[in-house]
């Protein structure tokens, strides 16, 4: 498989981990000024949360794609339990601290990290399928 | 502010947690995610091999069903051109019987007159 066969295969994953990676990489290096909702949820610590939280999120979203192009799956679900993360966090401390309008953002950024959920949850059940299949016949 | 502080603290967990979700995907599922990787492609290749032999194997059933399927009509056909011949022999037969009894009746009446026949 070349990489524009795993693209059309995976079109919404490499977006989703392209915005990742952007988003991470302006968490990591802005701060927290990168989002209204974590400097007001987290108020003191956002800073230095926003970095960590940043440089997380563009870890994950660089691991799930350098997984996905060169078929390394054992780096592609590390990247997406991250990116799942990363996701979470920043949904839920942009609707806690912004509200209702936090609302967009905060779907939009739970609905990424529903869609990697499910992504790995498919990925290990074909890994445990093919396991099941091997030849040394192993559970 | 107490809800959140408990938002905040999930938050905080389940970016926690993930990461070392991922931290533990990587080093205790290392092995059968190597192996997904190495068998993808053989696995995609199996599969349509498998559907290969299926499909031949119908196509032989199918060929085979079709040959008996001519066998038996051609033993039909032999038996329906042989019933064909019995029929055209019995047909012929009776229109020479037919012949024979007409040339009969017709010397019956010719010889009528003349000669009374017996009876």
């Amino acid at each position: 498989m070349t990489w524009p066969d795993r693209l059309e295969a995976n079109p919404f994953g490499t977006m989703a981990a392209v915005a990742a990676v952007a988003l991470g990489l302006l968490g990591a290096a802005i701060g927290d000024d990168v989002s209204q909702g974590m400097l007001n949820s987290l108020r003191d610590s956002a800073d230095i949360v926003a970095h960590l939280w940043g440089g997380a999120l563009a870890l994950g979203g660089a691991l799930k794609l350098y997984g996905l192009y060169a078929k390394r799956t054992e780096l592609e679900i590390p990247g997406l339990w991250v990116m799942i993360g990363g996701f979470t966090f920043y949904s839920i401390t942009v609707v806690t601290g912004l509200g209702v309008h936090g609302l967009a953002a905060g779907i939009v950024a739970a609905a990424l990290a529903g869609g990697c959920a499910l992504k790995t949850r498919k990925i290990m059940r074909t890994a445990r399928l093919v396991r099941g299949n091997g030849a040394d016949g192993g559970s | 502010m107490a809800v959140a502080d408990v938002l905040i603290a999930i938050a905080q967990v389940a970016a926690g947690g993930t990461i070392v979700q991922g931290a533990l995907a990587f080093f205790r599922r290392r092995a059968e995610l190597r192996q997904l990787d190495r068998q993808t492609d053989s696995v995609a290749v199996e599969t349509a091999d498998r559907v290969m032999v299926m499909m031949r194997k119908e196509l032989e059933d199918a060929k085979a069903a079709s040959a008996k399927a001519a066998e038996e009509n051609a033993a039909e056909q032999a038996d329906l051109r042989r019933q064909i011949t019995l029929l055209g022999d019995e047909v012929s037969r009776l229109r020479a019987e037919l012949v024979v009894a007409r040339a009969q009746i017709a010397r019956l009446q010719a010889g009528q007159p003349p000669a009374a026949a017996p009876g």
